[in-house]
């Protein structure tokens, strides 16, 4: 096992680090966050448990015990969005990490750094926004830090959140030819909401983000614990780059079919205006799942059912025949969805 | 059965037996991205080429525009910029990364930003980089006027807005070989599209304008090909609903107002007569050309770069030394990998390459 994890961490990405700085497209959550995350933390803290680079740890306590662990930086901006705030964020992003990696989310510790002068009125309303989503999930923050930083010296706050989650025992497959992809809930909306705070785009009617814990699958996801082969949140890079990751890491290509992406009206048409794809944009109450094509329908109506997930959609499914990902649209035109490489800019004309 | 499917059944029936090839050049980057975004090439006959033309305003910029930025940037002048322009490099250095920069770079998604950002700072000089097509020209034209009328004393505009016809006119004066021409039909929504029907009656060429969605595009094409086969005699057609044969002539006018045809400098071509938009005498307190006193010279591209073919159609991207190695989405050297609708861009994006 050693031998196998030193030649992970030797292995070079195909974009090795060309500079010695750290570039912003670092923290795009694509190739090159995924290049900086082998050559320089893999390489320091080599262990098994890491370089799985599951959303989650699992941790064998004892007797075949385990417990899921993760952590996640939020460096949101804008703080206030709509349909949420950096706080919610904070929270479902550690609940949803627990969630899909087979776990019941119960802990979480919540470390603020906050820049001096940051109202207290508004801390004060993150606070409330995390303990609304800690109730609805049945959580509970049980620990935290707080720092303080001089004006200037970081964006009004930041917050890391790690969970701790029990797990019940359900285990990451391999993902094979024909096995159904499935998207619960419509896309791009919560990278749409922040695109158009941050180019200060005015908008009116019902655009917000997704953001929200996504506990209330758990149920269903037990039940299907055995068929289901892998879950993923689409956050960073979103659908797109979340299905090369797979696609890359069980050597399996995909088809997906444009007519069953669920996604909004506005999301594809104010996408269509900023000239961003929405499948690669950030979703923070969405999840990816993997199954088998024998259950997929029927995980697909548990899911709209049960737990109200009205756009659940099997959008496609993995297969042999080429080692990518790609689209096809409704008149059979196929285009390739490849890893996300760069930072988002607007058209001009 | 769907549109698309039906159209695309009628454009391989109307190239059933075909020998020769079809050269079809489309002239707006929003045509280049929506034909490969739909993977039509490999649904349509593929003795129908469909080749890319210089349709995008990054793309066509020349070094000297980059350059005098750069200069700006040097001697403390501010520079308000799209995203896309920002980026490209000259000289091994962009705008945006320029190391010997004194002022600052500010980028915005709608141009009238500038006005705002002008007014926050009214001890500071600011250049808006004023970049675009027919389309662009009538906005650009409005925050000229504006900033003239409101007296506004520290913002001036450094245009490199092109026209259409005169590039179009080069291409096929340079080459025998475009069958057929599809026209941008948001330049035509502007201008009329009686525009674009010098293509037929001057070149021969049969041309049409038509829209960017996949059944549009197909449409344009559909047409096209029953011209070139003689199985029609429509040689320049408007497929576009929103075009009105007199245009829009609100932007017309303020288009007329404010800008008059000038020199225009067009990368791996050098100047073309009246194929850009000048600030006129009225406004051209407003030119930074005039108040910087800048060089308006054309510039060669020295390195491998080949966006001066691709721009033309005479390359495709996987000719270039540079493509997909040292010049890639993250780190773009030439304008056609920094620009949405550069063709190297979009072969990144769309194809396996």
């Amino acid at each position: 096992m050693k031998d196998f994890v030193e030649s992970f961490v030797n292995m070079k990405g195909d974009s090795t680090l060309r500079e010695d700085y750290i570039n912003i497209v670092h923290g795009d959550g694509g190739k090159y966050t995924n290049n900086l995350i082998k050559e320089v933390f893999y390489k320091s803290y080599k262990n098994e448990t890491l370089i799985q680079g599951e959303d989650a740890a699992l941790i064998n306590i004892e007797n075949n015990k385990i417990l899921n662990f993760t952590t996640d930086g939020f460096i949101i901006k804008p703080i206030f969005f709509k349909g949420g705030d950096i706080g919610k964020l904070s929270i479902c992003g550690t609940i949803n990490d627990l969630v899909v990696s087979g776990s019941i989310p119960k802990y979480i510790s919540a470390s603020f750094i906050i820049e001096e002068g940051f109202e207290i009125k508004s801390l004060i309303k993150i606070a409330n926004s995390m303990k609304e989503v800690c109730d609805e999930s049945n959580v509970q923050i049980v620990t935290g830090d707080t720092k303080v930083v001089e004006k200037g010296k970081i964006d009004g706050v930041f917050i890391t959140t790690s969970g701790i989650g029990i797990n019940y025992n359900f285990k990451e497959k391999r993902v094979i030819d024909k096995d159904a992809i499935l998207i619960i809930n419509t896309i791009g909306e919560h990278g749409t909401t922040v695109a158009l705070d941050r180019f200060n785009i005015i908008n009116e009617g019902n655009i917000k983000s997704d953001c929200a814990s996504l506990t209330s699958l758990i149920p269903i996801i037990k039940k299907y614990k055995d068929n289901i082969k892998i879950m993923k949140d689409p956050t960073r890079g979103g659908v797109g780059q979340t299905l090369n990751e797979i696609s890359n890491k069980h050597n399996i290509g995909m088809h997906l079919f444009e007519k069953y992406i669920p996604i909004k009206k506005w999301v594809l048409s104010i996408n269509e205006m900023l000239g961003f794809d929405p499948l690669y944009l950030a979703n923070e109450g969405n999840m990816i799942i993997i199954c088998e094509s024998s259950i997929a329908k029927h995980l697909r109506n548990d899911i709209k059912n049960q737990c109200g997930f009205n756009y659940c959609s099997i959008v496609g499914y993995a297969t042999n025949k080429e080692k990518f990902v790609f689209i096809e649209n409704d008149f059979g035109g196929k285009r390739i969805l490849s890893e996300l490489e760069e930072h988002l800019i607007p058209r001009i004309c | 059965m769907n549109t698309d499917k039906y159209l695309i059944e009628r454009i391989n029936n109307e190239c059933k037996g075909m020998k020769e090839n079809i050269n079809i050049m489309e002239v707006c980057g929003t045509h280049t991205d929506s034909i490969y975004k739909n993977g039509i090439k490999e649904l349509i006959n593929s003795k129908i080429n469909l080749i890319s033309g210089p349709g995008c305003p990054t793309c066509v910029t020349d070094n000297s525009y980059i350059e005098n930025a750069k200069y700006l940037l040097e001697n403390n002048v501010n520079i308000i910029s799209f995203g896309d322009i920002s980026r490209v490099t000259s000289n091994g250095e962009s705008i945006l990364n320029y190391k010997n920069k004194k002022g600052k770079v500010y980028i915005v998604y709608n141009p009238y930003d500038s006005i705002k950002i002008v007014q926050n700072n009214p001890n500071k000089a600011f250049v808006f980089l004023a970049i675009g097509f027919e389309t662009t020209a009538p906005i650009i034209a409005y925050i000229i006027k504006e900033t003239y009328e409101r007296n506004i004393k520290n913002l001036y505009f450094l245009c490199s807005i092109k026209l259409m016809p005169p590039i179009i006119s080069y291409i096929l004066n340079s080459s025998n070989n475009i069958h057929g021409i599809i026209c941008p039909g948001n330049v035509s929504v502007i201008t009329g599209y009686n525009y674009f029907n010098f293509i037929y009656d001057k070149y021969k060429t049969p041309a049409v304008v038509s829209g960017f969605k996949s059944k549009e595009i197909l449409l344009g094409i559909y047409y096209l090909v029953k011209v070139i086969r003689n199985d029609s005699s429509y040689k320049f057609i408007n497929l576009y609903d929103y075009v009105k044969k007199c245009g829009n002539l609100k932007c017309i006018t303020i288009i007329k107002e404010v800008f008059e045809k000038g020199k225009g400098n067009w990368r791996g071509i050098g100047q073309i007569e009246k194929s850009a938009l000048n600030i006129n005498k009225k406004y051209c307190e407003l030119d930074a050309c005039k108040h910087f006193n800048l060089n308006y010279e054309y510039l060669e591209e020295k390195n491998h770069c080949l966006c001066n073919s691709i721009i033309l159609g005479k390359a495709l991207p996987y000719e270039c030394k540079l493509f997909k190695s040292i010049c890639n989405l993250n780190n773009p050297l030439g304008p056609c990998m920094v620009s949405n609708e550069g063709l190297c861009r979009i072969f990144c994006k769309y194809e396996r390459g």
